[in-house]
């Protein structure tokens, strides 16, 4: 059973040998003229303010929590998609409701201000 | 090499000590949450194989589903409670949560 | 359309907490809510009775089973979820308690007890197992300007997860074995399975894992510091509907899943049992702190409950389902008096009780019966729930178990006593104390439930007799 891991450690070499050529040979082919303008971090024009590694808002987790619950939920709606013509309106209408209590969860969360940005 | 049951078995076995015993002896909250997951991923690890090798079929597959979300879901809780505690405390090393004991 | 109407309960309660959770954004008052909850929950022990009579059925390729013994601790949740709903209103508006979300969680943690109770299946027990519990951590922490409801809930958390873990461990390795997750089935392949060593180890993680669920002595530790900490009436339906859904899928797993391995664990459990009530009874004894003092003495309890377990007769888990029953009335009703006691004092010392039969000997005097009830004095419920369960453990041969009982017995009541002499024969302050309708309604049942077990057990011993755990 291992050996059929030997295309994907074929492809893992040629992956890194590819990355490994093209940046070696655009640092031999490129001009080498730095100015502050450019060393300077792109922030969609903007002028860059502060440091790039600090502390983000705790305000983050909650959007994170929230996203994980949810996102993992997805997870049953695969098992069906794939037997969902076999399931017929049955498998629908209690899919439906599945997805209505999460959504009704997710108002929930909203309403009580989870998802405000302060 | 072929991967037998017994490997991944003990690939699972090994999981779960490792899970277990972090999370007996670390003191930071977080530490601990990731040697639970440990756990449970240890336990998806076990249904997997299992499915795969002896029972065939896919029973085992949708038990480590079950699991997947219930720990996303658990997991969500703990790091809801543990930053309800660092809010207050500033620190989360449950041997300074003390207050109650007998 | 049979089997919906064998779900109605489960329908009706799920229903609940999202009308609940629609009520909370909508409605302003908090005190709809414990309304709708209290009529949800009549609702549901409506469909749970009509159920009663129905034959053992299995649905939905066996992950759902509805037969008398699920129904019995359907009733028992649905009852306890019904006086929590009755006696925390109070409680929470004086605490700042977001009363939507703790209505909510409450209610959705009983329909995770419903599940365990009502399946012979693996992945539903573990997911009404999760439902319940993941609940309950939020529901610990609810005192959120109160460091020890944090502390509270995250020892249960960790504690909590780590044990889910460890069960779903044990549960691994009986599917592995037997290739399937409905009990009946594992119970036959681990008859014919060889693997002997492989059905022990399973058995240790489920008996460990489930150990820290129900709080039995080695596993009891975050047990006392969560039931102090936790709102007090979050540490009621903890120490009640919690423990006794812990039972149940204890009950479904051991009896039914791992029957042809028991015979090998009865000694353990026995042992388990007796260090559970005896640790439950001495440590009790030296609390100052009402909910500290409760939560040892539902250790004890546990480790009385845990007999009829070891002892796995017919006789003896009849007898543990009636004494589940009497022990949640006693229990809630105990704890309805320290919620009134705590919304005027809220230190909860065991010595506020001083000179509560002239402040208001109503409630001192449902305290002491409901204590006299929990130490097994008749004519309560209690004194024949013990009684049966010596009975039980004496025919099932274990008679030193039996005999631990009524010395364990003798041991609670100093700490039962005190109680009641602080109440009686103390002198404390003399305001008069009083509490909302909800909370003596939800007394007078408990009270009038535990008396009339007493007086009358024979309806429900009959029911209990015809009641099969057995597929």
């Amino acid at each position: 059973m291992l050996d059929q891991y030997t295309g994907v450690g074929v492809f893992l070499a040629v992956g890194a040998l590819f990355v490994a050529v093209t940046l070696l040979a655009g640092k031999l082919l490129r001009p080498h003229n730095p100015y502050p303008e450019k060393l300077a971090t792109y922030e969609c024009g903007e002028i860059p303010v502060g440091e790039g590694q600090i502390k983000f808002h705790i305000r983050y987790y909650i959007f994170s929590l929230i996203f994980v619950v949810f996102d993992v939920e997805t997870v049953f709606l695969y098992p069906w998609a794939v037997v969902f013509e076999e399931m017929g309106l049955f498998g629908f209408v209690v899919m439906m409701l599945f997805i209505g209590t999460l959504v009704e969860g997710l108002v929930y969360a909203w309403k009580k201000g989870a998802l405000r940005w302060v | 090499m072929t991967l037998s049951l017994p490997v991944v078995l003990g690939v699972g076995a090994i999981m779960f000590g490792l899970g277990v015993y972090g999370a007996l002896t670390q003191t930071n909250a977080i530490r601990v949450l990731m040697c639970i997951e440990l756990v449970l991923n240890s336990v998806n690890i076990n249904l997997v194989a299992f499915s795969r090798f002896t029972a065939d079929q896919a029973l085992g597959q949708i038990f480590a589903v079950f699991v997947m979300t219930v720990a996303a879901a658990e997991a969500a809780v703990g790091l809801a409670i543990i930053l309800m505690i660092a809010r207050r405390k500033t620190q989360i090393d449950i041997d300074q949560i003390n207050l109650l004991k007998w | 359309m049979q089997q919906y109407s064998l779900l109605l309960p489960e329908i009706i309660l799920a229903g609940l907490g999202l009308l609940l959770l629609a009520l909370d954004l909508t409605v302003s008052s908090k005190r709809t809510l414990a309304v709708a909850g209290v009529i949800g929950t009549l609702a549901t022990l409506a469909a749970v009775v009509a159920n009663f009579g129905a034959p053992a059925t299995e649905i939905w390729s066996g992950t759902i089973r509805v037969d008398a013994f699920a129904q019995y601790f359907k009733l028992i949740f649905a009852v306890i979820l019904g006086l929590v709903f009755l006696f925390s209103g109070e409680y929470l508006e004086r605490r700042e308690v977001k009363v939507g979300e703790f209505y909510i969680l409450v209610t959705f943690a009983t329909l995770g007890a419903f599940l365990m109770a009502s399946s012979l299946e693996l992945i539903t027990i573990y997911i009404g197992l999760e439902l319940m519990t993941i609940s309950s951590y939020v529901l610990a922490g609810m005192l959120r300007n109160d460091a020890r409801s944090s502390e509270a809930s995250i020892k249960f958390f960790l504690m909590g997860a780590l044990t889910s873990g460890v069960i779903l461990y044990g549960l691994s390795l009986l599917y592995g074995l037997t290739g399937s997750t409905h009990l009946a089935e594992i119970a036959a392949g681990l008859a014919a399975s060889p693997n002997a060593s492989l059905i022990t180890a399973a058995g240790v993680f489920i008996i460990a894992g489930f150990g820290f669920k129900i709080a039995a002595v080695p596993f009891h530790m975050w047990a006392p510091d969560t039931y102090e900490g936790a709102p007090t009436p979050v540490s009621a339906f903890l120490i009640t509907a919690s423990e006794a859904a812990g039972f149940a899928a204890l009950l479904r797993i051991l009896l039914v899943g791992l029957a042809p391995a028991l015979p090998q664990w009865q000694a353990v459990l026995a042992v388990i049992a007796f260090v559970t009530m005896t640790f439950g009874n001495v440590t009790a004894i030296v609390q100052t702190r009402t909910k500290r003092m409760l939560a040892y003495s539902a250790i004890a309890q546990a480790g009385y409950v845990l007999v009829g377990v070891a002892v796995a007769t017919p006789e003896s888990v009849s007898a543990m389902l009636f004494y589940l029953m009497v022990y949640a009335f006693s229990t809630i009703g105990a704890f309805a008096v320290v919620i009134m006691l705590s919304n005027h004092v809220p230190s909860e010392e065991i010595e506020d009780f001083k000179g509560l039969a002239r402040r208001a000997p109503a409630f001192a005097l449902s305290m002491a019966f409901l204590l006299l009830s929990l130490i097994g004095v008749p004519p309560t419920g209690g004194f024949f729930g013990k009684l049966s369960l010596y009975r039980a453990a004496v025919d099932g041969g274990m008679v030193w178990l039996a005999l631990a009982m009524v010395l364990n017995s003798a041991i609670s009541v100093p700490y039962y006593f005190n109680v009641i002499r602080n109440m009686y024969l103390a002198e404390g302050p003399s305001t008069a104390l009083g509490a909302r309708p909800g909370l003596k309604i939800a007394l007078g049942i408990s009270v009038a439930a535990t008396l009339l077990l007493g007086v009358f057990p024979e309806p429900l011993v009959g029911l209990l007799r015809t009641l099969h755990i057995m597929p």
